[in-house]
Order: structure tokens, then sequence, then C-alpha cells
């Protein structure tokens, strides 16, 4: 069946799952993750902005900004081209630092790095991906002539924008009976912050043949396997702080997509938090994975995910909300987020899954990496994805201190696995 | 690329310490020679217009000086004399005051602009009421010893060279001074003989803190126990 096509209008509403995110940006919450992808030569800028207005008629949803109106929040159409920046050591600064109607991304090039800074009203990581990877292929035809087929993340610019592609996929999906449910207060580390603009980070560079190896042998996913050496380290962390213990939870995102059927390129993501309730005692590394493994598998049931985003959209839907002036809503939203949002969990994991891209691609692409910015009450949070057999862990934090990325780390080499370290030097 | 000695991860090219523990890397082949950066050295900052306030509180002042003159000038000509009129001048006199705040950085005309526009709108309202009496009692003095007080706080402050225990002493004394001032104040209006009464109730409290910020001043271990136990740092 042929999918309709989508013309742009001046205007559209915010996806379900994006109307917290305008509420709870400020200068010092940017709520922007960024994707890189290295190549294998030194990236050509004239030809990267060429490439970039190439792509954009493609996601016409990328070229729209953020205005308030009366009860919402709403996406307006931009008319311009978005030019490409050089790259900062202090990535993902707030996008309100710019113009008034401004993208709500930035394509930003360093030596040989190509990488997207998005605000995440836009699209999650899934449909960043797409863009990104589609934007790096339109790249290689500039510069190399290599025509790269379509593929999971690469969409054709010779085909038009698809009405399935740029639609709130939440709707479709919502079931009859939505639940919300309050978890409890987690164990967030301390530490001296750093300055609000800027982001420490480290990333692991981690063979995926060996980490599924020991994923095996604890009977339990890659995914989840992290997630238990993360609550590992902040189980060893609250000890040595001795402060009163509290539960220890490690906020996974789930992608949607692979659960309903959606070829959306806007946010269709929801998360779930697993943990141990480390106020009871120390739990072995045996025991955390079986614990984390039985309960993502009862968050990840498809009848469980669409009871809560139910839920979620129960509450923005109700006609109080709806009723409610913006700066009311920004102020609940916000009210909302301190209370049910990083309150509950310790830290996070990003898995984008394994990245593959087309054979002709290959031989110019070095690496890909993820990560995401600043949290609110989370010191820092943890994005990976797997590309050309390694995994590539980035931590970012704002404090100063990386006792937890140092136990994290020290722990895998411990059990056998080669990690190699990589960082901004922010200290 | 080098291992860091401490973790046992292997460093990327470009680090020139261990990101984990701090480790510095130490290289005797010289192997780590290749010139790759991972992240540029610039830095972005939050660029957002600066609002000129001084030129702002100017336009406000101005505004406030015609509101004023207007009701002014439209009172006399429908009433031939000021009624209503001097209670917006009153209160365009008071906001033009608290407004001037911005206009200048020195923070002595800053004082003494909400000084001004306060008295001056006292006596405004007391020409109103014809309660002189009131206003050279009570109402001026109370003025004064408050901004008197505001100012001796401020330049307390910003006196660094003073150590902060001091400082807050200094503070706290005037404080108390005020205070009793105050009610020797409402005495003499209300024609009582002069006594200490209310004020004690907030004299007892300010001279125990006193004492406790004299007794820090000169205890710099108690200072320091007080610092090393009020904040828990991760290992």
């Amino acid at each position: 069946m042929e999918e309709q096509t989508w013309k742009p209008p001046k205007w559209i509403k915010l996806d379900h799952s994006a109307i917290i995110y305008p509420a709870t940006m400020s200068r010092k919450l940017s709520a922007m993750y960024r994707l890189s992808v290295t190549l294998n030569e030194d990236v050509d800028p004239d030809l990267l902005q060429e490439a970039l207005c190439e792509v954009m008629p493609r996601f016409p949803t990328f070229a729209y900004c953020l205005r308030k109106g009366i009860f919402w929040d709403y996406l307006e159409q931009v008319d311009d081209n978005p030019t490409i920046q050089e790259d900062a050591a202090n990535p993902m600064i707030s996008i309100l630092s710019e113009k008034k109607r401004r993208f709500l991304f930035r394509i930003r090039y360093f030596q040989k790095r190509i990488s997207l800074e998005a605000f995440h009203a836009l699209a999650d990581g899934a449909g960043a991906m797409t863009f990104m990877m589609t934007l790096v292929s339109v790249y290689l035809l500039k510069k190399h002539g290599v025509v790269i087929p379509s593929s999971q993340y690469i969409l054709s610019t010779d085909e038009k924008p698809s009405a399935v592609e740029t639609e709130d996929s939440f709707p479709r999906f919502r079931g009859e009976k939505g639940t919300i449910t309050r978890e409890k207060r987690a164990y967030h580390y301390r530490g001296t912050p750093i300055a609000s603009h800027l982001l420490g980070i480290i990333t692991g560079i981690i063979p995926v043949a060996s980490l599924k190896k020991a994923a095996e042998k604890h009977h339990c996913s890659v995914t989840v396997f992290l997630a238990a050496v993360m609550t590992m380290a902040l189980q060893q962390q609250q000890t040595v702080e001795g402060r009163k213990k509290k539960p220890i939870s490690i906020s996974v995102p789930i992608n949607l997509r692979s659960r309903f059927p959606s070829k959306t390129l806007r946010n269709f993501s929801y998360w779930m938090n697993i943990g141990i309730p480390a106020q009871y005692g120390e739990y072995s590394l045996e025991e955390i994975t079986a614990l984390l493994q039985a309960q993502s598998k009862i968050h990840l049931n498809p009848k469980e995910l669409c009871a809560r985003f139910t839920g979620t959209m129960s509450a923005a839907d109700c006609l109080f909300f709806r009723i409610m002036p913006l700066f009311l809503k920004h102020w609940l939203l916000n009210l909302g987020d301190r209370i049910l949002g990083d309150a509950s969990c310790s830290h996070s994991l990003s898995n984008l899954g394994q990245i593959t891209v087309p054979e002709e691609m290959q031989p110019y692409v070095r690496d890909i990496r993820s990560f995401i910015g600043r949290s609110r009450g989370k010191p820092g949070s943890g994005t990976c994805l797997s590309f050309g057999g390694n995994l590539y862990l980035t931590f970012t934090r704002k404090i100063h201190e990386t006792a937890f990325e140092r136990l994290f780390f020290t722990y895998l080499v411990e059990m056998g696995i080669p990690v190699t370290i990589e960082s901004n030097a922010l200290r | 690329m080098a291992y860091c000695v401490h973790c046992g991860v292997k460093l990327g090219y470009a680090e020139r310490v261990c990101p984990l523990c701090g480790t510095i890397v130490y290289d005797p082949a010289g192997i780590q020679t290749v010139n790759e950066k991972n992240w540029p050295d610039s830095i972005d900052f939050f660029q957002r217009k600066k609002v000129n306030w001084p030129f702002l509180s100017r336009m406000i002042i101005l505004l406030l000086i015609v509101l004023a003159f207007i009701s002014l000038l439209s009172d006399v000509i429908v009433t031939h004399q000021f009624g209503w009129s001097l209670y917006a001048t009153a209160g365009c006199v008071l906001i033009a005051a608290i407004v001037a705040i911005p206009a200048t950085r020195k923070s002595a005309l800053r004082i003494l602009f909400l000084f001004a526009g306060s008295t001056f709108a006292l006596i405004i309202l007391a020409y109103i009421t014809n309660g002189f009496r009131w206003l050279l009692y009570l109402a001026l003095p109370f003025t004064a010893i408050f901004f008197c007080y505001i100012a001796l706080c401020v330049w307390l402050i910003r006196k660094k060279k003073l150590r902060l225990a001091y400082r807050v002493v200094f503070c706290l004394l005037t404080l108390i001074i005020s205070l009793v001032a105050i009610e020797m104040l409402i005495g003499l209006y209300e024609g009582k003989p002069i006594c200490i009464y209310w004020s004690a109730y907030a004299v007892i409290p300010l001279l125990v803190t006193v004492a406790f910020f004299t007794v820090a001043a000169h205890n710099r271990r108690l200072v320091e126990y007080i610092k090393k136990n009020s904040f828990v740092s991760p290992e």
C-alpha cells in the first residue's frame, strides 16, 4: 500500500511525549541529546552544508521552531535553511541560547566528526539517528560519489516525506485503561557541581563480543547486564558515602517502535525504571542481574507499556489540564518532573541498540556515538550503542568527581572485559 | 595507547591523564605522539541579549514624572485644588524611588534614592492628613534609622578585609541598637517614660547569636569542625 505524502503545515502540535520538554527546559537543562559519526577523513564543511540543505526537505519535522501559545507550546515552520557550526568542548548548550526563531537542532563538525545535537521535543534517538545517517550518506555521495542504498536508518532523499513518518504515534496505539505509578525516591550520589554551561563526558569503548559473553554468563541481555554493573557501582558508592540507604534504580528508555508497528521519526519512546531495594542489604551481581532481568521482562510487556503511556496521555488529555494557561501548565509539569521524574531513578542508561550501515558506507565510517545532556536530579546519564563490533558507552555528568564512572569501568575490567577510555578532559 | 596503572583501562590517544582517576599518563617509549584531539578547545557560552536596566529605569522614572504631572494638572483644572492627585503623586514618587535602584551602580546612591523617595512620599501623606507630628517624631526618625542601618550593613558586607564572623557581629549589634532606638522613639511619641519592653524579646536572642559568632571568630578549630561535618563528599 502506498504511503500518503505529507505536506508540512505552518504549525504542528507537539507529540504527547514532547509536551514536558519545553516546560522543563532552562539555561541549565537543555533537554538535548547528541549523535556523532566519526569518518575516516576530515569533514569538508562546504559539502556538509550542501548535504544538510539537500536533506532538510526529506525531514520536514526538523524544520520547525518552538513557539508558545496561550494554552500549549507548538512547533512553527522555519523557512530558512539551518547552518552548520564548528564543534565546541562543551556540547549541548541549551537551545535557548540562540535567536528566537531557531531550529531545534544543530549540526556541528570537528576534524573527522559530524555531530547532531537535537532538542528532545523534535524527535527521539531513533528518529534523529535516521536524520543523521541520511545526512552522512548524502555527504558521502557529494564527497566520493558513493550511492548508498536506503536501509533501517537511511532514507532516500528522492522520496517524499510520508504522513506515517511525521505522525504522533501515541494516540494510534493508546489503550483503554491507563496507569500512573509513583516510585520511591532513589539514591543520587553527590559531588562538586561544575559550571552550568559545561558537561563532563567519558566514553568507554567495549568489544561487543566480550560483553555478550558476560551477559550470557549471567543469563541476561546486554542492556540489563550494563544496568546491573551500574547498580553495583552505585551500591558501592552509596556504601562509601555512608548516608541513609535508599533504593537504587536505573532508568532505561524503550524504543516503542520495536513493540508497536510505527514508522514515525518523531518521539515514540517510553522508559522503565529497574533497580534494587538497596536499603535491605548488599546485593551480589548475580542477584542484581536476576532482579533486573525479571523487572525488565515485566516492564517490556506490550500491555504493561501501553497501560503506562496511556496513563500519561490521559493525564495530559484531561479537561482541567487542557484549559489551563501555558504558564500554569509549565509550572505543573515542572513540579511533576521533580516528583515523578529524576527523583525515582539514580542513573539512566539509553541503549540505541546495534547500528548497522550499508556495505557501501562502511569504509568511510569509523565510529558512531551518542550521549544525552544534563538531567535535573541525576548527577549523570549513560548512553550506549554498538557499531562495528564495539559498544560505545558514554557517561555525561554535571559534577567534577568521576568515582561512579571509575567504579563502573573497573568492575568491567575486573571481569576480564577490555575497556578503552576517551574523554573531553574535564575533571 | 597507554593503560592506567590504577584503573586498568586502556586510554585513548588524546588522553594525557586518566579521565577516571586523574593519574598522569607516563609513556617512557614516547609512543604517545599522535597529535589527535577528541574535542576542540573552544567553549560555547550562553548568549542572550542583556537588558539595559539603567536606561529602562530612567525611562520609567520619566513616565512616572509625566503621570504625576498630568494627575496634578487635571486635579487642579477640575476641582481647583490638590486632592486625590497628591495620593497619585506620592505613589509615583515611591515607585520611582524603587525603579531608580538599577539606574546607578553605587549602592550608597541607591539607598539615598530610596530614602529620599520614601521621605518625600511621607511628607506628601503628612500634608494630606495634616499629621506633621507623627511625621517629625515617628516616621522621619524611623526611616532615617532604617536606611542608616541598611547603609551600614551594605558597607560592612563589602568590607572583605574584615573576617566574616566580625561583620555578622557588627551587623547584629547595629540591629540591636536600631531596635532599641525604635522602641524609645515610639515611647517618646506616645509620651510614655523611656523603657525597653518588646525590643528585649529580639535583643536577647540576637545577643546570644552575637556571642556565638564572637566565639567562632576567635576559634578556628570550631569553624573547621562545623565545615568538615556539614558537607560529605564521595570518595
